[in-house]
């Protein structure tokens, strides 16, 4: 028996994945084709169990939220031969020597410092007290030295992506929970604090301290 | 090659065109949606309209019954779906009766079907998965496992006959 031309769209019209106009051609032909009719009805019966949830599961060793990265990087390794490597690999070390040779110098910014005769500021940046490198638990609250009186603080604080923003006019901030579970062992974050002076000049900030959640022992 | 439908010797071609009920229900519910209560009202009114034109002489033979059928389905779609638009949003929907039997015989094929499923090796529940599940394309499911396109096609083939193959009809 020969196969009809049309056999080749019933899963994507199953799927709603074909154009426009090849759903409508299909579906006058199946009309007229009893066979592909009987072929697409027999296929949807097993593709709506398929799609219940729990039928079928992920590939094994395939994390869902990787999937596509680890796709893209076995065709991108595939798609690369050793010389293109090399091609690659020369053009990157160009680009950076390139950056780095011509690229206008940029040092830190300094934070504007507004002084009167009888003010002070403790150096240009802030000193953090805690948490800084290694900790046992999930900190309860970030902590640094005063940059001085009537100061308002603004802290940051990061993983990967930024967790939360807060002011404070005292030298501790204490982390709300939702904050506090969302940190993970063996991760790094980042905070940093800026003072700001009643006007709203910024006066002082601190480096970028990270700290890690140390692992159970 | 296209295999067509033709009425069969002595049966009248209003019998040929109630042998559509399954094709125009397939259609109906695909546009509608299986869970409205109304797509076998509209599978009836379309026979119906179909039988009237053929007894009126206004189908003439001139397209297959096919496609007399196929135009008249996908007018009655359309004229359905603007009338559903103009009810009034808040009248309240009839609940559906689906007949008992057949959704008795329907729960019992879809089990077996997940039972079937269960048994296939992983290499081919893996592009069921992907394929149907994701509906990912053949060429990402062949990425995503690192075989071929072909490979997909002859996997995803094999495990839908090898599922059929075991369903008792």
């Amino acid at each position: 028996m020969s196969k009809c031309r049309y056999e080749g769209l019933i899963d994507g019209y199953l799927l709603d994945k074909l154009r426009p106009e090849e759903r409508t051609d299909f579906e006058e032909h199946y009309f007229i084709c009893r066979s592909c009719f009987n072929k697409m009805s027999e296929r949807d019966e097993i593709i709506q169990v398929l799609k219940r949830e729990g039928v079928l599961t992920a590939p094994a060793g395939q994390p869902a939220a990787t999937e596509r990265a680890g796709a893209w990087l076995r065709g991108a390794w595939a798609f690369l031969t050793p010389r293109r490597w090399a091609a690659v690999g020369v053009s990157a070390a160009v680009l950076i020597l390139c950056l780095w040779l011509f690229l206008p110098r940029t040092g830190t910014v300094a934070p504007p410092l507004v002084l009167t005769g009888d003010e002070t500021v403790r150096g240009a940046a802030l000193t953090a007290v805690a948490p800084v490198a290694g900790v046992p638990e999930a900190p309860a609250f970030l902590e640094w030295q005063s940059a001085g009186n009537d100061m308002e603080y603004k802290v940051s604080l990061a993983g990967k992506s930024p967790l939360m923003t807060a002011s404070t006019k005292e030298t501790r901030l204490v982390l709300p929970e939702d904050i506090r579970a969302r940190l993970k062992r063996g991760t790094t974050y980042t905070w940093q604090v800026q003072a700001f002076k009643a006007d709203g000049t910024l006066t002082a900030v601190s480096g970028r301290i990270t700290f890690k959640i140390l692992p159970k022992s | 090659m296209e295999k067509n439908i033709e009425v069969q010797k002595g049966q009248s071609l209003e019998d040929a065109i109630l042998g559509y009920r399954a094709v125009i229900s397939f259609r109906v519910r695909k546009a509608l949606g299986g869970s409205t209560p109304d797509w076998e009202d509209v599978v009836n009114e379309i026979l119906m309209q179909a039988i009237e034109k053929v007894k009126s002489g206004a189908f003439r033979g001139d397209s297959s019954v096919g496609t007399f059928l196929y135009t008249i389905t996908s007018r009655r779609i359309i004229d359905h779906i603007r009338q559903k638009t103009k009810v009034l949003r808040h009248a309240p929907e009839p609940i559906p009766f689906p007949d008992p039997h057949v959704e008795t015989e329907r729960g019992e094929r879809a089990r077996q079907i997940a039972a079937i499923v269960e048994q296939l090796k992983p290499k081919f529940r893996d592009v069921l998965y992907l394929y149907y599940y994701k509906e990912l394309s053949r060429e990402e499911v062949a990425q995503e496992l690192g075989i071929s396109p072909r490979r997909v096609s002859e996997r995803v083939n094999y495990a839908l006959k090898l599922v059929k193959k075991a369903v008792k009809p």
